[in-house]
């Protein structure tokens, strides 16, 4: 599977697009990395649970964006963009969407 | 980004926060042992005494290592950057014309950066009257580089010399304990940054 988020790939061409494909996904952090980074953020620098938490729940999303471009028979999904809502406190929602596409070599 | 001084302020916050029930219970113990007219029990009361002072003074505390960590992060990112400054990033579109690509594939990464306590609780009351925050500004500007600078290195881990079509995107994070109470400001800041990586020949 193929992704960017530029409209186009160089060497390319875009045969056959397929239409928009999303994926979401609501997460939280277990008490124990939620207290951790309360303790951190009374001298701030990074929170490397909240870093790895976003990080996770990113690539969830992309993945289930994925399972959609393919069971649509696509083999790239083309301009994808991010969008991230926290939600209630220690949880966020990050959603991906972008345009399937069937790629073929120009 | 995982310097000493963070984890000698990481640990600082755990002592102070967690050694209310250690200390009360040397004390009653030295007492029970000793006897309440002991030189341990002296010794063991000047030892919390010293905790109690630490204790109040913690936000200063936290304050100090904010400011040093801040600067620690600083001379990293200019470091990283000098590093990296032979790598191209763009938010354009598209690609010159001329220009000749051998790979493609997207890169994407994240940080979640906080400020110390006090710079938050300064915050709250600098809200009353409104106005520029020096504290948040850097804050944010912190997140951001770093995040570039992630993505960037991970480009050129998988062999890309070009990012294109950068995009940022910014979040507030929440705690659940955000240390202090004052949750309503936001625990930290989270920048995203994604773009598609070239090996442009």
């Amino acid at each position: 599977m193929f992704i960017v988020n530029t409209e186009y790939v160089p060497g390319k061409r875009v045969s056959k697009v397929l239409g928009l494909v999303q994926g979401s996904t609501v997460r939280a952090k277990h008490i124990g990395r939620d207290i951790a980074a309360g303790l951190k953020n009374l001298v701030g620098g990074e929170l490397k649970g909240y870093t790895e938490l976003l990080n996770e729940s990113r690539n969830e999303a992309m993945r289930r964006m994925v399972e959609q471009a393919q069971s649509m028979g696509a083999n790239a999904v083309l301009n994808i963009r991010f969008g991230t809502s926290a939600i209630t406190a220690g949880a966020s929602e990050l959603l991906c969407y972008g345009t399937a596409v069937i790629l073929e070599d120009a | 980004m995982n310097s000493k001084i963070e984890k000698i302020a990481y640990a600082s916050t755990f002592v102070i926060a967690f050694g209310w029930p250690v200390f009360i219970l040397l004390l009653v113990l030295a007492a029970a042992l000793f006897g309440s007219d002991s030189p341990v029990m002296k010794g063991m009361v000047i030892i919390f005494a010293l905790y109690f002072i630490t204790a109040l003074l913690s936000p200063l505390i936290y304050s100090i290592f904010g400011v040093w960590i801040e600067r620690i992060h600083f001379r990293a990112l200019e470091r990283e950057e000098r590093e990296l400054s032979d790598m191209t990033v763009s938010d354009l579109k598209t690609l010159p014309t001329n220009w000749k690509v051998t790979k493609t594939f997207f890169v994407c990464e994240n940080v979640v950066v906080s400020n110390d306590y006090l710079k938050r609780l300064f915050w709250t009351f600098r809200k009353i009257v409104g106005g520029r925050s020096n504290g948040f500004t850097r804050l944010v500007e912190r997140a951001r580089r770093e995040a570039t600078i992630r993505m960037m290195r991970r480009a050129r881990e998988f062999g890309a010399n070009v990012v294109w079509n950068v995009r940022f995107e910014t979040t507030i994070v929440y705690t659940n304990s955000s240390g202090g109470g004052d949750g309503r400001n936001g625990a930290g800041v989270e920048v995203f940054a994604y773009g598609t990586a070239f090996r442009v020949e």
